[in-house]
């Protein structure tokens, strides 16, 4: 098992040098530069620009200087967030996203996984069809609408909860809710198909055969099993959900990761829209192999050698 | 059993994260101001933008500074100054004020600031060449010379500061009052580096100290119990928001949760609903909406096509149609709320001139004329403008265009590559003056971006600029205009902009719509 997380681990590093060098290289070919702007600059002036942050060095140098830079996990400075380093700018919106993330997280599986073993339970009922019905809505209607559907309601009907920023507990109410619906919907959806799977196997109906209770035979031995699928699919989820999601903190305006995926992209921030790339890319990695760790955990037919 | 588990365990991780999250609730600020977006700076020599300016004017001051109407110059760190008779050389009498930690304030601050502006070393000084008015400074910027002295700045004693110009630069006072000449504490930048613009480390001069400075959640504002007008500045706290999207901009407005917001943060489709409203407040603005003509690719070398464009183009309709908030149809360059200044007679709207010239080029009715396309960067607003344009043009001349949407640094590329037929843009003044517009499309200015060159015109500009008589110089802005809009026609302009503001008058005061949009805090007050 140890030795199996160690290869995965060694596998990590020719996994992260290709993407940063493809991510180096795609930032560079789009067109534009960090530092045109709608004023162009007098030359010499943008020499001095230029010369500050080595571009006027060759490509490859540059290429060198970069890779140096994520060996020593150091990004460089902001090319537009001027003063600011990468590292720093990460450092500081990093925890709201975790948070926001982690709630959210938390809340779609309480919910996913709940509707969806109820509704596998009670298989083909109208229970079954409503929760369906409502995860089918869930996945389908993008973020930017139930934001902007939960601000009419919570706010400028009821007058309950606060617009926008980051704050307290209140402030928190529906961003979690948003970022968490699509995934809570995806989650249900997983754990029934799984559960419906499982409850056909022959060991549960030994287990129901020795006369326990459908209560004990679903959560004490069909969760563990069907559960297999949704676990799978946090690894990229986890990743995704934690990393900050722009939609979500443009509605309601939270200082989290997410927006520099976008702005750092269109500014052509260079260094910020590689570091985050990287950023992700390392979480990514890490829970998917949390996950497999995991499946030996859950099912006891996985073993790792 | 490990679920059950696993779910209590993902549960109090949850928990502890909810409670790590949420801090007490504190006491919101006197005024809070949505500002659009992050500031990418608070050092005043590397600035270049609106956001950044409202929080620099606010914790520093120049030598000069601006009134709340927009329309004066007032005296700031200098309590006056005197202009020689030839308008080259400048002396400054500066007052007894001090930094925020105790220190007074005196000419060599300014000069060590100045210095540092143009140090080609600080790199990123984007707006530096705000200083290239005074003698020497250019050269200083581009190596030329590694000896300041011989830029035209000098301290006669610790509270005298003399400035020699190249030329008469009438807007010169204007300058003194914006970011790039600020004064900076030189043992602040000197101890603390990139740092030194951190709330606890910054030394400043303005009406308010920077408390917070938190990317995308705000920055706060305190006042500055040092400041040598106290007395006059009524808020005590002030946040600023850093809002991107315009309609959480827009609730938290109107949900009071923000006190002051701009067109940034009002949606274009409630333009007609708000327009009614008292706290709805709209001014023109020195900004001005054009297309330019790249007249290096043909047929748009020739001058008449270039008119045929301009007098097809049912400006109102664009106005009336896409914008609504009364923005003014343009047929000059320079706006007509320009201080000072009366622009030419531009064309204005002849479909049946139009369709005259072109057929006089050779295509009539549009015949055989070539596929263009219009450039654009993706703005709602700026798409649905060419879409009318492409209409307009269809009935009125018979050509059709192609539309060529591109992200901004992707646009911006193309345009200075001149890789584009016609392109969409907006200018705003940097000062007060029509020089601001018009020195842009000298030959081979870095902002022409159409490959125009005109000799008379280069001429004309440079001629303005050693003309100490404003009446004349004026006169002479105007005939170069004229070459500009009405005989050449590198560029089309379409419409000058004006700004909103919401924010309510019973509340809020101090508060005075001016062409150039800004609204200094320290004369904003909150009405009991």
């Amino acid at each position: 098992m140890l030795s199996y997380i160690l290869r995965r681990i060694l596998w990590m590093i020719p996994t992260l040098w290709i993407v940063a060098t493809l991510a180096f290289l795609l930032m560079r070919a789009a067109p534009g530069g960090p530092f045109d702007a709608e004023r162009k600059l007098p030359p010499s002036i943008e020499k001095n620009i230029k010369a500050k942050y080595h571009y006027d060095e060759p490509l490859t140098k540059q290429y060198l200087r970069y890779l140096w830079g994520i060996v020593r996990l150091d990004f460089g400075p902001s090319l537009k967030l001027q003063g600011r380093s990468v590292n720093e700018i990460i450092a500081e919106a990093l925890p709201y996203s975790l948070t926001l993330g982690g709630l959210a997280l938390f809340l779609s599986l309480v919910v996913g996984v709940l509707i969806g073993a109820i509704a596998a339970a009670r298989q083909n009922s109208p229970l079954d069809y409503a929760v369906m019905v409502v995860a089918l809505a869930g996945i389908s209607i993008p973020t930017f609408v139930i934001g902007p559907l939960l601000i009419i309601v919570f706010v400028f009907i009821l007058r309950v909860l606060p617009v926008a920023q980051w704050g307290g507990p209140s402030h928190l109410v529906m961003p979690v809710i948003t970022l968490a619906a699509p995934f809570a919907a995806y989650i249900a959806r997983l754990m029934r198909a799984g559960m419906l799977d499982v409850l056909n196997q022959p060991f549960i109906k030994a287990a129901r055969a020795k006369g326990l209770s459908e209560c004990a035979v679903i959560y004490r031995h069909a969760l563990k099993v069907a559960i297999l699928p949704v676990v799978t699919f946090l690894g990229p989820a986890s990743a995704q959900i934690l990393t900050g999601s722009v939609v979500v903190e443009k509605i309601f305006n939270l200082p989290g990761l997410g927006r520099f995926f976008v702005n750092s992209a269109f500014n052509r921030d260079h260094t910020v829209a590689l570091g985050v790339a990287l950023l992700y890319c390392v979480m990514l990695l890490v829970f998917n192999l949390l996950v497999d760790i995991s499946y030996a955990f859950l099912d006891p037919r996985i073993r790792y050698k | 059993m490990i679920i059950s588990r696993t779910i209590t365990c993902v549960f109090i991780v949850g928990v502890a994260l909810a409670t790590a999250g949420c801090g007490e609730k504190e006491h919101r600020a006197d005024y809070v101001f949505e500002n659009g977006t992050d500031v990418q700076t608070l050092d005043p020599a590397l600035m270049t933008g609106q956001p950044e300016h409202r929080i620099a004017s606010a914790i520093f001051e120049g030598l000069s500074a601006r009134s709340p109407t927009g329309s004066e110059i007032l005296p700031g760190v200098a309590k006056s100054w005197d202009i020689s008779g030839d308008g080259l050389t400048y002396t400054f009498h500066l007052r007894d004020c001090v930094w925020s930690d105790g220190s007074p304030l005196t000419a060599h601050d300014f000069i060590y600031s100045w210095k540092r502006a143009l140090d080609p070393a600080m790199g990123a000084a984007y707006y530096a060449y705000q200083l290239f008015y005074i003698c020497g400074a250019e050269d200083f910027n581009s190596r030329k010379t590694s000896d300041f002295s011989r830029v035209g700045v000098r301290a006669l004693d610790d509270k005298t500061l003399q400035v020699d110009l190249k030329g008469p630069t009438p807007f010169f006072l204007y300058l003194t009052s914006f970011d790039p000449l600020f004064p900076i504490k030189r043992d602040c930048v000197e101890k603390h580096g990139d740092l030194w613009t951190r709330p606890e480390n910054i030394v400043s001069n303005g009406p308010f100290l920077l408390k917070e400075w938190s990317t995308s959640r705000r920055i706060r504002l305190e006042k500055n119990p040092l400041y040598w007008d106290r007395d006059n500045v009524r808020l005590n706290v002030v946040d600023a928001l850093p809002t991107e999207n315009e309609s959480t901009a827009f609730n938290m407005y109107m949900m009071g949760e923000a006190d002051w917001v701009d067109s940034a943060g009002i949606p274009l489709y409630l333009i007609d609903i708000l327009k009614t409203r008292p706290d709805f407040h709209k001014t023109t603005m020195l900004v001005t909406f054009f297309y330019r003509f790249n007249v290096t690719r043909p047929p748009l070398n020739d001058p008449r096509i270039r008119k045929a464009f301009d007098l097809a183009t049912d400006k109102q309709r664009i106005v009336d149609k896409i914008l609504h908030a009364g923005q003014v149809p343009a047929t000059t360059f320079v706006p007509p709320s320009m201080p000072s200044y009366r622009p030419p007679e531009g064309l204005s709207y002849n479909p049946g001139e139009a369709r005259a010239l072109l057929a006089e080029a050779g295509y009539p009715n549009g015949k055989g004329f070539p596929r263009l396309s219009i450039l654009f960067n993706t703005t709602e607003a700026r798409r649905q403008i060419a879409v009318e344009m492409q209409a307009i043009w269809k009935e009125n001349l018979g050509i059709h265009v192609d539309l060529d949407n591109q992200e901004w640094g992707t646009y911006l590329n193309s345009e200075s590559r001149l890789d584009y037929w016609i392109s969409t843009a907006g200018w705003i003044a940097d000062y007060p003056d029509p020089n601001t517009f018009l020195d842009m499309f000298v030959t081979g200015g870095g902002n022409n971006r159409t490959g125009w060159g005109n000799q008379r015109y280069d001429e004309l500009i440079r001629l303005a600029a050693g003309e100490r008589d404003q009446a004349k110089r004026m006169d002479i802005f105007r005939k170069a205009e004229r070459i500009l809009v009405v005989d050449e026609m590198p560029i089309m302009p379409v419409y000058f902009q004006v700004s909103i503001n919401l924010y309510n008058p019973n509340r809020i005061g101090g508060i005075f719509p001016n062409p150039l949009d800004e609204h200094p805090l320290k004369y904003i007050y909150v009405k009991p």
